[in-house]
């Protein structure tokens, strides 16, 4: 079953002669509890795709459907399509006047979770994501690691279906890299959604996802995709296999021939 | 640590040699003691002010018209501030009103108000009340337009009511502005009551110090020089201290523990 369907998505910014058009005409349909990774060069309007489906920015023409609900009327999100989603953002985005906990609990808190089970499951978030006996310190005590893990766990806490990721590793070196991406996969495959994942590096796109997306450069549009069909849980290992690298290599390519 | 120290102990040696200078000024100089008196007359005169209990009223007058101004200011500030930072409309609507009062110089409408509210309190009030307006209003409408984006962002994933989006995101945003607000907003009711009480005050520190001037008596005029400024400063220190209390998370208090 569907759940996420993008038809015919444009997306212009500005009008006239200075608009510039960052998507054009991506068809794309994301099917229950798959993880699908979005590839393509900075600026091709991958990060514009995700928005869209957020309820953050609208497109300009065509359709992007939650399920069965269509997400945009009259450029106004839909609460009930986008209700059952939650983003982790390039920038952790925590809010700095609350502790590391209350911030994992802030979904929770806006749907009005009362004050104790809200303390509970964030403390049991914090163990989750790895950030355990952090939760009274305040964000700007976390490194930037730390800070993106508690936004995987305020993501997470109120169980999401939709689970849109722009670039959250995108800041991080690349051994700390290699380690949430271990700890995202063990941390989907226990509490399994449909998962948009937007990322500029290929590895990473092969080595979470059942399906990699290539976008060309602007305007962007779906340039070709590859399934990748490797069991999981997938070690780090599996990046030096032969059968990965040529994956890597092939949408490589892919995105070279597009632009 | 030690720059600390060093700190306060240049501080301290700043107002020795400033003192010592004015002195050695006043013997140097042959200035007339009416101009200038010299800083143990001014000692002496500060004593004989503070002593005299008639002071303390003046000081309760003068307190109660920057509280009072500084406290209306307030309300009327945020309130106001907000609707600007919060509606566009209004914000294009009354923006041009709020910069023709805030370049229009104050003073020359002290006069003003005094005809419309008479010489009592409440005309004191009112001024110090209108020089701190705008620093707040101005501190709470810049601090709701810059909340982080990515901070709204969020907000609006979270699927947050209009005013869950206020009371979790813009308004703790926006309080180190108004504090900012705050500050110079005190500052400038003292300024406002004391000014007022010059024109047309019959009490108060500022009237206190007209009136000594009219006698002559300089090193008492100094005496209540000092007694204001350390009301300033108390006030001040007062308002600033609320950030501690109720920003401890913002850059503007102590330096940040560790990471980023």
């Amino acid at each position: 079953m569907p759940r996420i369907t993008f038809g015919g998505v444009d997306k212009q910014f500005g009008e006239g002669d200075g608009a510039v058009r960052a998507l054009t005409d991506i068809d794309l349909v994301i099917e229950d509890g798959e993880l699908v990774a979005l590839v393509g060069p900075s600026g091709c309007g991958k990060t514009t795709l995700l928005r869209t489906v957020a309820g953050l920015t609208p497109p300009t023409s065509g359709e992007v459907r939650i399920a069965d609900r269509s997400v945009w009327a009259d450029d106004r999100a839909d609460p009930d399509a986008v209700g059952g989603l939650a983003v982790v953002f390039q920038e952790a985005n925590l809010l700095p006047w609350l502790t590391v906990a209350e911030n994992i609990a802030l979904p929770l808190r806006v749907r009005g979770v009362d004050k104790a089970s809200r303390r509970a499951r964030a403390e049991a978030m914090c163990t989750l994501v790895g950030i355990e006996g952090f939760g009274d310190h305040r964000p700007s005590e976390l490194s930037i690691g730390m800070a993106q893990r508690a936004a995987i766990g305020r993501a997470l806490i109120a169980g999401p279906e939709v689970l849109l990721l722009d670039e959250p590793f995108g800041a991080l070196d690349a051994i700390t890299r290699d380690t949430m991406n271990l700890e995202l996969q063990e941390v989907w495959l226990r509490h399994p959604s449909t998962c948009l994942l937007v990322t500029h590096s290929i590895a990473e796109a092969v080595f979470l996802a059942d399906r990699v997306v290539c976008l060309s450069a602007r305007p962007g549009r779906v340039a070709g995709e590859t399934a990748v069909s490797f069991d999981r849980p997938r070690e780090i290992d599996l990046q030096h296999t032969t059968e990965f690298q040529d994956l890597v290599r092939s949408i490589r390519t892919m995105l070279a021939t597009a632009s | 640590m030690r720059s600390r120290a060093l700190g306060w102990g240049l501080s301290l040696l700043i107002f020795v040699v400033l003192i010592v200078a004015w002195k050695v000024y006043v013997e140097v100089s042959d200035v007339s003691p009416f101009v200038l008196p010299p800083p143990d007359d001014v000692l002496a005169g500060i004593g004989e002010v503070l002593s005299d209990p008639a002071t303390w009223h003046h000081v309760w007058v003068t307190l109660q018209e920057i509280l009072i101004g500084f406290s209306l200011a307030l309300a009327f500030g945020l309130v106001t501030g907000a609707l600007l930072g919060e509606f566009e409309v209004l914000d294009r609507a009354l923006t041009p009103y709020l910069v023709f009062l805030q370049v229009l110089p104050k003073v020359a409408i002290v006069p003003l108000l005094i005809v419309w509210l008479g010489f009592g309190l409440s005309s004191k009030i009112v001024i110090a009340a209108v020089f701190a307006f705008f620093p707040i209003t101005v501190g709470t409408r810049a601090g709701l337009q810059s909340v982080e984006p990515g901070h709204r962002d969020l907000a609006r994933t979270l699927q947050a009511t209009r005013r869950q989006q206020f009371m979790l995101v813009e308004w703790p945003s926006a309080l180190p502005s108004i504090l900012t607000g705050m500050e110079v907003g005190i500052v400038l009711a003292t300024i406002g009551a004391v000014v007022a009480e010059f024109l047309a005050g019959s009490e108060g520190l500022g009237w206190l110090s007209v009136a000594y001037l009219n006698q002559l008596q300089v090193d008492l005029l100094f005496g209540v020089i000092v007694l204001l400024s350390v009301l300033g400063f108390v006030l001040y220190a007062l308002v600033a201290g609320l950030r501690r209390l109720l920003v401890p998370w913002h850059q503007s208090v102590g330096p940040v523990t560790a990471g980023r």
